[in-house]
């Protein structure tokens, strides 16, 4: 993966691969939350809000783009732990509902005041990193590969990761253990956020342009959800590997543009039928069974 | 001083007062009973002592410090652990990880070595160590009333409160499982119970409570309660038996 967009040298392909990687840095801060039953249906609204910011400093105000980002970044972060104060008592369908609300708000928003924000036509002319396709290949794979390391790490590989499967469980049951559950929650939210903010800011300024799509449910939330749930939630890999898919079928079915969507959805539906927990789960068992086939 | 004073205490829920004016204590060491009939406030009055509800009235003196406001989260820390009527393991984690999740609720650090040692312990002493890799959700009931057991031992509590532990186990589960509470708490840990298998209670303990209707209607040795005649009607209506 790493020398291949070099080797083809093809600017398409290597675009598709970039693009891959801005999503699954949020497809996995998605994934960060499902940790902690944490069911974002508006996670749109840490992406988008980090978008526009980045957008806003860097094409406004021409602020370095690594200083917009981390802005971003940083500010998705503060109102992830903002937002632990109203959404501390919400649940299930309450929480999902809570954080739709929220992703629509911030759309109506932002094409309400389109003075500041561009409206419709969103806001243009983000300096990037690097002009060069394949240096913005390799920064937003480096970040990407990073984000996945630091979230693998705290949900599956710390003692979070017990906590969290036990908080999944039975939350009732861990309080009665002296578990502060709702600081593990917030764990969660403000991580979510973050690296949703950084998927966000990636995306502003990698593609130079931000519309109101990035903040809205459809698409930008709906991607996310399909993504994690087509790779396999709670192994932040997955919803990883979910993005790389998800980009790459979305691209494929272009050679059929009046059936694009269409072919889309009902190839993102045969796999949540048929691989039910995920393609990830299915790769790990069929690794499993390969190594130990070939040890025999 | 009581190690436990519960003072005055009631809890309405709408209409219903559940528990009215109920007032004990538990001395250190000691192993307590309380009985009554189905909706007599025993479980209400458990929540109450563990955090999981607040009391209208009254309070709760743990060590000398009054716990009636706090979370169920601070009372573990505090010292004081509990078992579900209807158990709830974590039933995605194996026996050993269950209660692993009890270290990290109480003490913030990573299982150095001396809580593998306890860790074994518990193991070896509630009978779970030939399923420790087990998960939960295989365990059989019996198996899964030791974990819940293993899991409050494990916060290191010096008030255990057991909550109908006895339910739903066949005899030899439940003779187990009673050696088990006896070696616990030989061990000095301070027990409290609510049952609904009274014989097994009784056989258990040195000091009954007898709740009806929302109060302590009776407070004494097995025997006591066992002869005194209004726990006899209150409790066991016609039949009129007690054990």
């Amino acid at each position: 993966m790493i020398a291949a967009p070099a080797a083809l040298r093809d600017p398409y392909l290597t675009h598709i691969l970039t693009l891959s990687s801005v999503y699954a840095i949020f497809a996995m801060s998605w994934d960060i939350l499902m940790y902690t039953d944490q069911l974002s249906l508006g996670h749109s609204f840490f992406f988008g809000l980090a978008a526009y910011l980045t957008a806003l400093l860097n094409s406004t105000y021409k602020v370095h783009p690594i200083l917009s980002v981390l802005s971003g970044v940083a500010v998705t972060a503060v109102v992830g732990l903002g937002l632990s104060i109203p959404f501390f008592k919400l649940r299930g369908a309450y929480y999902a509902l809570a954080m739709a609300g929220l992703a629509e708000i911030a759309t109506l928003t932002v094409k309400a005041y389109s003075d500041v924000t561009g409206g419709e036509e969103g806001i243009r002319g983000i300096t990037p990193f690097t002009t060069d396709y394949l240096g913005n290949y390799y920064i937003v794979l480096g970040v990407m590969l990073a984000s996945l390391i630091f979230l693998y790490y705290i949900a599956e590989r710390s003692r979070f990761s017990l906590i969290f499967k036990a908080v999944r469980d039975d939350e009732v049951a861990a309080k009665s253990l002296g578990i502060v559950v709702h600081r593990y929650r917030l764990l969660c939210l403000v991580l979510g956020a973050a690296f949703a903010g950084l998927g966000g800011s990636l995306y502003a300024t990698y593609l130079t342009i931000v519309n109101p799509n990035v903040l809205a449910i459809v698409p930008t939330t709906a991607l996310v959800v399909t993504m994690g749930m087509v790779g396999g939630v709670h192994t932040i890999i997955g919803p990883a590997l979910g993005a790389y898919i998800i980009v790459f079928l979305n691209t494929f079915f272009r050679i059929a543009e009046n059936i694009r969507l269409l072919a889309y959805g009902l190839a993102a539906t045969l796999i949540l039928i048929f691989l039910p927990g995920g393609i990830i789960k299915y790769l790990s068992r069929a690794i499993d069974y390969f190594s130990k086939a070939r040890r025999v | 001083m009581p190690l436990l004073e519960v003072r005055n205490v009631s809890k309405s829920f709408g209409g219903l007062r559940a528990v009215k004016d109920v007032s004990f204590n538990v001395e250190k060491g000691e192993l307590v009973g309380i009985i009554g009939p189905n909706g007599a406030g025993k479980s209400t009055l458990f929540n109450l002592i563990s955090g999981v509800y607040h009391p209208d009235a009254g309070s709760i003196i743990f060590k000398g410090e009054d716990i009636t406001r706090m979370e169920p989260y601070e009372l573990v820390k505090k010292g004081i652990a509990r078992s579900w009527q209807i158990v709830r393991p974590f039933r995605n984690l194996t026996v050993e990880e269950n209660i692993k999740v009890a270290f990290y609720g109480v003490v913030f650090k990573d299982s150095s070595l001396d809580y593998k040692q306890r860790l074994e312990e518990i193991l070896q002493t509630t009978g779970l160590l030939s399923y420790k890799e087990q998960l939960a959700k295989n365990l059989p009931q019996g198996y899964l009333r030791r974990l819940e057991v293993a899991r409050a031992v494990a916060t290191g509590a010096e008030l255990l409160m057991l909550d109908e532990p006895f339910a739903g186990l066949r005899v030899d589960e439940i003779r187990g499982l009673m050696s088990l509470i006896t070696t616990l708490h030989n061990r000095g840990l301070t027990i409290l119970i609510i049952e609904h298998v009274v014989r097994s209670l009784l056989e258990l303990t040195k000091r009954v409570l007898v709740l009806y209707e929302g109060r302590l209607i009776k407070e004494g040795t097995p025997e006591e309660v066992k002869r005194d005649k209004m726990v006899i009607e209150a409790y066991f209506g016609e039949e009129g038996e007690v054990a």
